[in-house]
């Protein structure tokens, strides 16, 4: 029993000692070994590549590139082994990589042990990197294989920056060849080839010291290396303007010499385009390009109108300067039947946006005014991209500018001013405008510079709206309302009884009840015709015809929009001037139109001026139908 | 097929193939894995045979664990020291295998130390396994990667029998294999 129970104790513990004893002897031989074996298996990717290496020492570092994985210092002092792991190249999986670089901070050996890119370098791609140090001034990027062998020229560079960074050697001095064409990419815009190269057109420059001269591919600028012994320099100009660098990258335009800065511009302005189109986002219709001039940072626009008297396309070149300002207008089509003059052309030169030093032509009205609005849409096309900054206008032409949309019954079918100048009583009253078809009057009333109205005014229907075009009848005071109002009643025609008579012969069996007109465009009278069939609306619209003068013309039309009677007093101003006359049927074509028309039935042949006034009543009818009909 | 042949075999299959599929995955591994079971069964049964008058019944299985992992420790370190790609690819199962199978035998009862003839039928346990194991190996890497050690066989190969559900299938096969060859001669002899 006692035998058995010291078998159970003691023979175990016996046998626990003598397995200890025997694993530490096998241990202390076979340790060194496994050691060894393990630093093989590790770095025998790193002995490949530094052959005559007694042995590595794994290093931790910081700051190392993201590329780079581990770096091995040779025992015996013979260089480095920096294992580099990158994700660059084509296939994004690793290619992993040993650099080692020796005593002389030179590349001895790449060691290429995974490549799982699609195509192959070539077998002596990687021999190139030998003996090469940090610039790598001599490696070159393999032409149809760009991301690949890029990616290892990338994991080189940074398997020497971790050294570098870490102050295990020094970053070789980059010749200045290869920092000028390492910095063309940052500073230089143009395109550049697989292997990094600026693209372009290369020519020989004669200003003494440049060592090589470039236009870009767009042709709008040239990068220039220049060199004065002592520094090098990039210069990149548009022919105008130019920016300096050291081939470092820092500015140094205040240092540079100015006179072969100057130099350089002259040269480069020969081989650089001036001229360069712009894309618009939007513009109006008249404006057909735009070219922004390289040299003197202003625009060119070439313009193209048919709101002339002719209807035929005036066309113009207008230069406006680096200060927004119209520097030449050139006339490059003009098939008007009179001329507006020289003076009248050369008055847009030095205007700005505002235009407000432009007057037009008498007499040659129409001419002058497509003329004028088309230098004006030119400069819209420029402040509306945001090209330049519009000018600031003065209330005279803000209120100039406004008037057409909420006084038309002042402006004839070309968009000309017809009215009469008065003196109002009221006091503030800067201007006064009395329609010439009598329909209403307008004012320019003002409380000082910031405060500015336009009143337009029936005598029964008075509306205010601000510089910038609000409605503010409603908060305008009542008592000036009142006072405009009765000032227009004694400066307009009230047609209103003869009107009535005329809708009740041409709307058969209606009861006619005067409306207030509900805008103050042609129509300067407004009724509802009652019928046993329905509700019609008849308007006496006054348009302006041949020599501004205004013809009448009495307009009904249904509840459904569309016309119903056409009447007028006359269609021309000298019947006996014209010898043409209506088309057949001309006033029956017209009846049954809506407001979807294309104006076709309202043409009279040789007679435009009568044809444009019938379409602007017709279109001013529609107009007060809507407004009707919308509540206005 | 004498019974201890079948028995053999049977233990073979039930403790030993199972722990030794994930090193099983081309036939080098397979045979480094035979050799090295062979070393560390072999050596612990003579030590254990040896000790038999010292180890009571209630010690042997700690007494075989010791053992068992003393020479399978062995193994490892010297494998590790000069066969490194050997090491690699049997590691850890090399011990595990071994120790599963020694210490299920001693527990099993079928290592019974004081058989005289203990140590040859141990040899024999191991060359039959190592004989499976590396069949399976074999197989699996023909299957699986179209090569038999350096000989390139085929061009096409199904890749999932270098994974584990391969293992188990080859696994599978091979245990069918053993039972059947014990069933037939299981038959045979009930036939005689």
């Amino acid at each position: 029993m006692a035998n058995k129970t010291l078998k159970n104790l003691v023979v175990p513990v016996i046998v626990v000692i003598l397995a200890f004893v025997i694993l530490a002897l096998v241990n202390t031989q076979t340790y060194p070994v496994i050691v060894q074996a393990r630093m093989q298996g590790e770095v025998g990717p790193a002995l490949d590549a530094m052959p005559n290496a007694k042995g590595f020492e794994e290093l931790k570092l910081d700051n190392l590139p993201s590329t780079v994985q581990t770096v091995y210092r040779e025992t015996s002092g013979q260089g480095y082994v920096v294992k580099v792991s990158t994700t660059e190249g084509f296939t994004k999986e690793a290619i992993v990589f040993y650099v080692a670089i020796d005593g002389k901070n030179e590349i001895q050996k790449i060691n290429v042990t995974s490549y799982p890119e699609t195509r192959e370098v070539g077998d002596g791609y990687v021999d190139t990197y030998i003996g090469e140090n940090s610039t790598l001034a001599g490696v070159e990027l393999v032409a149809g294989v760009t991301y690949s062998s890029s990616a290892i020229k990338n994991g080189v560079a940074a398997a020497f920056s971790a050294l570098v960074d870490n102050n295990l050697m020094k970053a070789a001095a980059k010749e200045p060849d290869q920092l000028y064409r390492e910095l063309l990419p940052v500073v230089f815009n143009t395109s550049f080839d697989s292997m990094g190269r600026a693209m372009g057109d290369e020519f020989t420059s004669s200003v003494s010291g440049v060592k090589s001269a470039i236009v870009s591919v767009s042709g709008t600028e040239a990068a220039y290396w220049y060199s004065n012994g002592d520094d090098n320099y990039a210069v990149i100009t548009n022919g105008s303007e130019s920016k300096v660098y050291t081939l470092e990258g820092e500015d140094a335009y205040s240092s540079f010499s100015e006179s072969v800065r100057k130099e350089i511009e002259a040269e480069a302005g020969d081989h650089v385009k001036s001229l360069v189109e712009v894309e618009l986002a939007s513009k109006p219709d008249t404006v057909m390009g735009v070219w922004r001039d390289m040299k003197t940072k202003g625009y060119v626009v070439e313009v193209s109108t048919t709101k002339g008297y002719t209807k035929l396309p005036i066309e113009m070149l207008i230069t406006i300067d680096s200060e927004n300002k119209v520097q030449e207008v050139k006339v490059t089509d003009y098939p008007e039947t009179r001329e507006v003059g020289e003076k009248f052309v050369s008055s847009f030169n030095g205007q700005d946006s505002t235009l407000s030093g432009v007057e037009l032509v008498s007499s040659v009205t129409y001419s002058s005014s497509a003329m004028k609005n088309a230098v004006a849409d030119a400069f819209s096309a420029l402040a509306d991209n945001g090209l330049i900054v519009a000018a600031k206008k003065e209330p005279k032409q803000l209120f100039e500018e406004l008037l057409p949309s909420v006084f038309d019954t002042a402006y004839n079918p070309a968009g000309m001013l017809v009215a009469d100048e008065f003196t109002s009583s009221i006091s503030g009253t800067v201007r006064a405008l009395k329609a010439k078809n009598n329909g209403a009057v307008a004012y320019w009333y003002s409380e000082g510079e910031e405060n500015n109205w336009i009143v337009v005014s029936n005598g029964e229907v008075t509306k205010v709206y601000d510089l910038d075009g609000k409605d503010v009848t409603a908060s305008f005071s009542e008592d000036l309302k009142a006072q405009y109002a009765q000032e227009a009643k004694a400066n307009v025609t009230d047609t209103t009884s003869s009107d009535i008579k005329r809708f009740k012969k041409y709307v058969a069996g209606s009861t006619v009840t005067a409306i207030p007109v509900p805008l103050f465009n042609g129509a300067t009278t407004a009724f509802e015709c009652v019928t046993e069939n329905g509700t019609y609306y008849g308007f006496g619209v006054r348009p302006y015809a041949f020599e501004n003068t205004p013809l009448t013309m009495y307009i009904s039309i249904d509840d459904k929009g569309a016309i119903y009677t056409f009447n007028s007093s006359s269609l021309y101003v000298d019947p006996e001037y014209f010898t043409h006359s209506e088309p057949e049927g001309y006033t029956t074509n017209i009846v049954g139109v809506t407001s979807d028309w294309t104006g076709d039935e309202a043409l009279i042949t040789g007679a435009t001026l009568t044809s444009d006034a019938v379409k602007d009543a017709i279109n001013d009818v529609f107009a007060c139908f809507e407004a009707i009909k919308g509540g206005n | 097929m004498e019974d201890k042949y079948r028995k053999i075999l049977a233990e073979v299959v039930f403790f030993g193939i199972t722990p030794a599929l994930a090193a099983t995955i081309n036939s080098a591994a397979s045979l480094s894995m035979a050799v090295g079971i062979i070393f560390i069964m072999v050596l612990s049964t003579i030590v254990m045979r040896l000790m038999r008058k010292l180890v009571t019944e209630e010690n042997k299985v700690f007494v075989t664990l010791v053992v068992t992992a003393l020479f399978a420790s062995i193994f490892q370190m010297v494998t590790e020291a000069y066969a490194m790609e050997a090491y690699k690819e049997i590691g850890i199962y090399i011990a595990l295998c071994s120790i599963n199978m020694m210490v299920f035998g001693a527990a099993y009862g079928g290592a019974g130390y004081e058989e005289k003839n203990i140590v040859g039928r141990v040899v024999l346990f191991s060359i039959v396994f190592g004989i499976v194991v590396f069949a399976v190996g074999s197989l699996r890497e023909i299957l699986g990667a179209g090569t038999w050690g350096r000989l390139v066989l085929f061009s096409s190969k199904a890749q999932i029998f270098q994974k584990a559900p391969g293992a188990y299938m080859t696994g599978a096969v091979a245990t069918a294999v053993v039972a059947f060859i014990v069933k037939k001669s299981t038959k045979k002899k009930e036939a005689k």
